[in-house]
């Protein structure tokens, strides 16, 4: 008996490490997904930056504007789907706590794109509505009413397209961007918007509650 | 990120890939010996005792097949125990020639009627057979050698289910095939750890020498079996004798049958739970009784996983709902946010597990149908197994946790 139990012993921490191995494997692979999605998301901001400098530079005022905003919106629209994305895959990733250190990451590409936001708006006089979505990562209790939110939002997105943009942040990741914007603006709990720098709207928000803020 | 939830699930997994591997691996090494039984070296005399309370139903069959029995007639007893029947089991019984009948007050509990029967026997060796059991033939002549070994206390059959006609009674006949196929698995670590009443042989002398069955317990067969062990005899399991016995066919009756089982289990627990991971118990306190525990832990456990993980699930959505109303937003594009396509399409470990043991409880059944000979055609044999490790694995633990209370609370019961 003896030998047969250590047998066992022996296979099933073997298997059972090797499942572990595999999970992790799978959720490291998901990682360095996320990593190459965000390194090339960072590149293609960079170029986006550089191109609306250059369009300034080089063209006369209002195309330039015009150009700039336009590729403000796409990027706008690649990071939003890329953040549903990565959501997908924070989900149901178990293993691997790396994952908050790309969810800062894709936070401050996040950050960098509404600051640029919120400089077109002065410089080209933009007519558009700027929603920043403050969720929580950690905070389980808040889940429900974020995913309600994140369904509105995305609903009102594909409504009102280029006439809002989306910034989603993470609450609870410790950037000290974020934290100087939640003292700044007393956001204390999730979900709560920010609406063009200026209005704040804690809970659950319809379509109808927002659109007195923001223009679609 | 890992919550207690994630932590309890990674060990009901370890737990259950550890027992699935301890039977795959016992399988593999003695797939030759299943069906091997010793060579018959002589006739032992044999009484044949048949309990039997209100059964006038099954009797006369019953007792038909052990006339059948293909074992030498003078050495050959049948003795049939009438526990207080109110209909014609008696007057059944006393029709057959040869067959002896002993009308006794019904006590409550079976095991008052074997040890009755145990007292009136006059033969080297007993069998036990349910009233509603059907032995074949060469049952007991296959049974028989494996007393060769004086270390043999007790020899089990392959029990089956007779002419499942209804779901409760064909999901029954897939359990039975996989319970003789881990019962034999199980003797080759001395785990056999119960002679089912549907056709069991003891040694008399045994019996007597370790008090006979216990009468304050639901599951004598269960406790006598324990007992053997704790007083250093073994249990084999003659694969070849096979019986057949009638199944609950309904939910309830099965219900009852199983909560009688399982607060029987648990008695039988609570009996000798001291002699747990104690070696000079040999497999009773090193196999039997650690297997018994955790087997409740895992139940428990694995139960306890499901609901949680379902109870979150029904709440989220729920809510989902409620509040996707309330904030007049697209109930629709939350149906289509599904965290479970992404546990498929985008796996974790969880998923490997999962998928892992569901594969494994497949071979499982598989192996087991055909080890035992059980043939299962076509879609409705797969809507069977699928039944079976879905709907009908899932009551187990609710139904130990209800033994568990009916336990606690003493509640008396009868047979």
């Amino acid at each position: 008996m003896k030998n047969i139990i250590i047998k066992t012993t022996i296979m099933s921490i073997i298997i059972f490490v090797l499942g572990i191995l595999i999970g992790v494997w799978l959720d490291n692979s998901r990682i360095e997904e996320i990593k190459g999605t965000l390194t090339s998301m960072d590149i293609e901001w960079n170029d986006a930056r550089l191109q609306s400098s250059f369009y300034q530079k080089f063209t006369n005022n209002s195309e330039s504007c015009e150009n700039a905003i336009k590729s403000n919106f796409d990027f706008n629209d690649k990071i939003y789907k890329e953040g549903i994305e990565i959501e997908r895959r924070e989900n149901v990733n178990k293993l691997d706590i790396e994952i908050i250190n790309e969810k800062i990451r894709y936070a401050l590409l996040q950050l960098q794109f509404w600051s640029n936001s919120i400089n077109l708006k002065e410089s080209c006089k933009a007519n558009y509505s700027s929603i920043v979505y403050f969720y929580s990562f950690f905070d389980e209790n808040a889940k429900i009413d974020q995913r309600i939110q994140s369904v509105i939002l995305s609903d009102l997105k594909e409504e009102c397209g280029n006439k809002i943009i989306l910034v989603p942040l993470p609450f609870d990741l410790n950037v000290s961007t974020v934290e100087f914007i939640k003292s700044e603006y007393k956001i204390n709990s999730t979900p709560s918007l920010l609406i063009n720098e200026k209005i704040v709207l804690t809970g659950i928000q319809n379509k109808e509650d927002i659109l007195k803020y923001a223009s679609c | 990120m890992l919550y207690a939830v994630d932590i309890a699930y990674l060990v009901f997994a370890f737990i259950t890939l550890y027992f699935t591997i301890l039977f795959f691996l016992l399988f593999l090494e003695n797939k030759k010996s299943i069906y091997k039984i010793p060579k018959l070296l002589r006739y032992p005399s044999m009484s044949i005792i048949v309990p039997a309370h209100n059964e006038e139903k099954n009797i006369g069959k019953t007792i038909k097949n052990l006339k059948k029995l293909i074992y030498p007639k003078n050495k050959l007893e049948i003795i049939v125990v009438n526990d207080g029947s109110t209909d014609k089991t008696g007057e059944i019984a006393r029709n057959f020639k040869g067959v002896k009948v002993f009308d006794k007050v019904n006590q409550g509990k079976k095991a008052y009627a074997i040890n009755f029967g145990v007292s009136k026997a006059k033969n080297e060796i007993i069998a036990c057979i349910d009233a509603d059991s059907f032995p074949k033939p060469d049952s007991i002549l296959k049974a028989v050698p494996f007393f060769n070994d004086p270390i043999v206390g007790a020899v089990t059959t392959s029990v089956f289910v007779k002419e499942p006609k209804n779901l409760i009674q064909k999901l029954q006949y897939l359990e039975y095939a996989m319970i003789v196929w881990t019962r034999k698995l199980l003797e080759f670590v001395d785990g056999i750890y119960v002679t089912p009443g549907a056709l069991s042989l003891y040694r008399k002398d045994v019996l007597q020498k370790i008090g006979g069955f216990d009468e304050n317990n639901l599951t004598e067969d269960i406790e006598i079996a324990w007992r053997m062990i704790h007083q250093g005899y073994i249990i084999k399991m003659s694969t070849p004798s096979k019986v057949y016995t009638t199944v609950p066919s309904s939910f309830k009756k099965w219900w009852a049958q199983r909560i009688r089982w399982n607060v029987g289990g648990l008695q039988t627990s609570a009996k000798y739970v001291d002699t747990l991971f104690r070696s000079r118990f040999k497999s009773l306190g090193m196999f039997i009784v650690p297997f018994f525990i955790l087997s409740y832990f895992v139940s428990l456990l694995g139960f306890g996983v499901f609901v949680y993980v379902l109870g979150t699930a029904i709440f989220n959505f729920s809510s989902l709902f409620f509040k996707s109303f309330l904030y007049k937003s697209d109930p629709l594009s939350l149906i289509n946010y599904s965290y479970f396509a992404d546990f498929l399409i985008l796996p974790n470990v969880f998923t490997i597990f999962g998928l892992g043991i569901f594969i494994l409880s497949l071979l499982w059944i598989f192996i087991s149908l055909k080890t035992t000979g059980i043939k299962i055609k076509g879609l409705s044999g797969v809507y069977k197994i699928l039944v079976y490790l879905t709907l009908y694995i899932t009551a187990f633990p609710i139904i130990l946790i209800n033994s568990i209370f009916k336990f606690l609370k003493s509640k008396k019961y009868s047979w």
